[in-house]
């Protein structure tokens, strides 16, 4: 009998075969005893299984379900870590672009006596005040004069600050359109967030 | 006609707690039978049927009566023991199971009864049992789901995420090794 015969008369007792294919095999085992048998025995394995002991399911676990079930009616919030998550992004979403206005802004703005009020505006969204006090704590002045490099003077052909400021955030490929410009500072951080999470996810 | 489940369902995704009741009376029973096989180990299995039960509960806002419940349930109970099986100390343990499982092999005594009745007996319950535990666990499940649970083979591919063509295949596979290891004739499980 081939392997294919035999998966056939598998799919025959498991009434998952065409009609048409599953009565030109019956009429086949009707010729073949050595079908009837192989068919007798694979429905046997079937009826081993059925006929397999049994036992009770024990009287507390339903009672142990509904403990489990209480327990998380009472903390339904564990289950969920975004706003854990959301504040951790906020954090570190605001340090990312304090370092880049450190990096980038401020140098320059330190070089130019009046920074115009819309390109710090632009490059530095509002954080919410409990932000600003958990990530950037006033430094002294003798720290910042220690921490902040010096600025590089700028070429007789250097770019205006304004367009440095658009050329420091022009989106990456990866940015969707619809991202607001207030956004592009953080959008390398949260690239590294995303992929802080899958090992999170991952751990 | 709404089947007698789904109709419990919608009534406890409607907020009845007694329809969640009800759903455990009918259906914990099988689900134990079902994650036992899987697990082999009584006291994990009932914590699989309590973590399938649970889960039942979380998903009641979300469920659809798009299939029969008895598919639903097999499906969540199927991945619960999965992820069981799949914890690397579980899976240690399970192999190891696996080794005793195919260790030793049914043979008839000199004053045993008479054949035909040894086979019988061997087929339901003796031989079919531990050549049942040493099924590759897909085998396992996906005959399970249908020679004793009746689901058909597109329901077994969905709670398996497989195809209807691989479950055939599984189910023929799981079956021939079975009555080889009942028969005696395979040399253990391959």
């Amino acid at each position: 009998m081939t392997p294919e015969l035999d998966e056939k008369l598998s799919a025959l007792l498991d009434d998952e075969l065409p009609a048409e294919e599953a009565a030109a095999l019956r009429a086949e085992i009707e010729r073949r005893p050595e079908l009837q048998r192989r068919l007798a025995e694979l429905a046997a394995v079937d009826a081993g299984l059925r006929a397999l002991p049994t036992r009770p399911v024990p009287a507390d676990l339903r009672a142990r379900v509904g403990a489990r079930v209480d327990a998380e009616r009472e903390t339904p919030a564990r289950r969920d870590p975004a706003p854990r998550r959301r504040r951790w992004r906020e954090v570190a979403a605001f340090a990312a672009a304090a370092a880049a206005l450190a990096l980038f802004v401020l140098p320059r703005l330190r070089s130019d006596p009046e920074p115009t009020p819309e390109v710090v505006a632009r490059t530095m969204p509002e954080p919410p005040p409990e932000v600003v006090a958990r990530t950037m704590p006033e430094p002294p002045p003798e720290v910042v004069a220690q921490t902040m490099p010096e600025p590089t003077p700028l070429p007789a052909d250097e770019p205006d600050l304004e367009r440095l400021a658009r050329e420091l955030l022009e989106p990456s490929p990866r940015v969707p359109a619809a991202v607001e410009d207030e956004d592009l500072p953080v959008i390398a951080v949260l690239d590294v967030l995303a992929e802080l999470d899958e090992l999170e996810g991952a751990g | 006609m709404v089947d007698e489940d789904v109709r419990l369902m919608l009534a406890f995704r409607g907020g009845d707690d007694r329809a969640f009741d009800a759903l455990f009376e009918r259906w914990a029973g099988r689900v134990l039978r079902f994650v036992e096989r899987m697990v082999r180990e009584p006291a994990v299995a009932e914590d699989l049927v309590q973590e399938t039960f649970l889960r039942v509960w979380r998903a009641r806002e979300r469920y659809r009566p798009e299939a029969r419940f008895s598919t639903w349930l097999f499906t969540i109970a199927g991945n619960v023991a999965r992820n069981e099986l799949r914890r690397p100390f579980r899976r240690e343990r399970h192999d190891s199971m696996d080794a005793e499982a195919e260790g030793p092999k049914l043979t008839l005594a000199a004053d045993d009864p008479p054949a035909d009745v040894v086979v019988d007996a061997r087929r339901t319950g003796l031989g079919l049992e531990p050549a049942l535990a040493a099924l590759p666990e897909r085998q396992r499940e996906a005959l399970w789901l249908r020679a004793v649970e009746g689901l058909s083979y597109a329901e077994v591919a969905a709670a398996l995420e497989t195809t209807e063509s691989s479950v055939k295949a599984l189910i023929h596979r799981a079956r021939v090794a079975l009555v080889r290891e009942v028969d005696g004739d395979g040399g253990g499980m391959r």
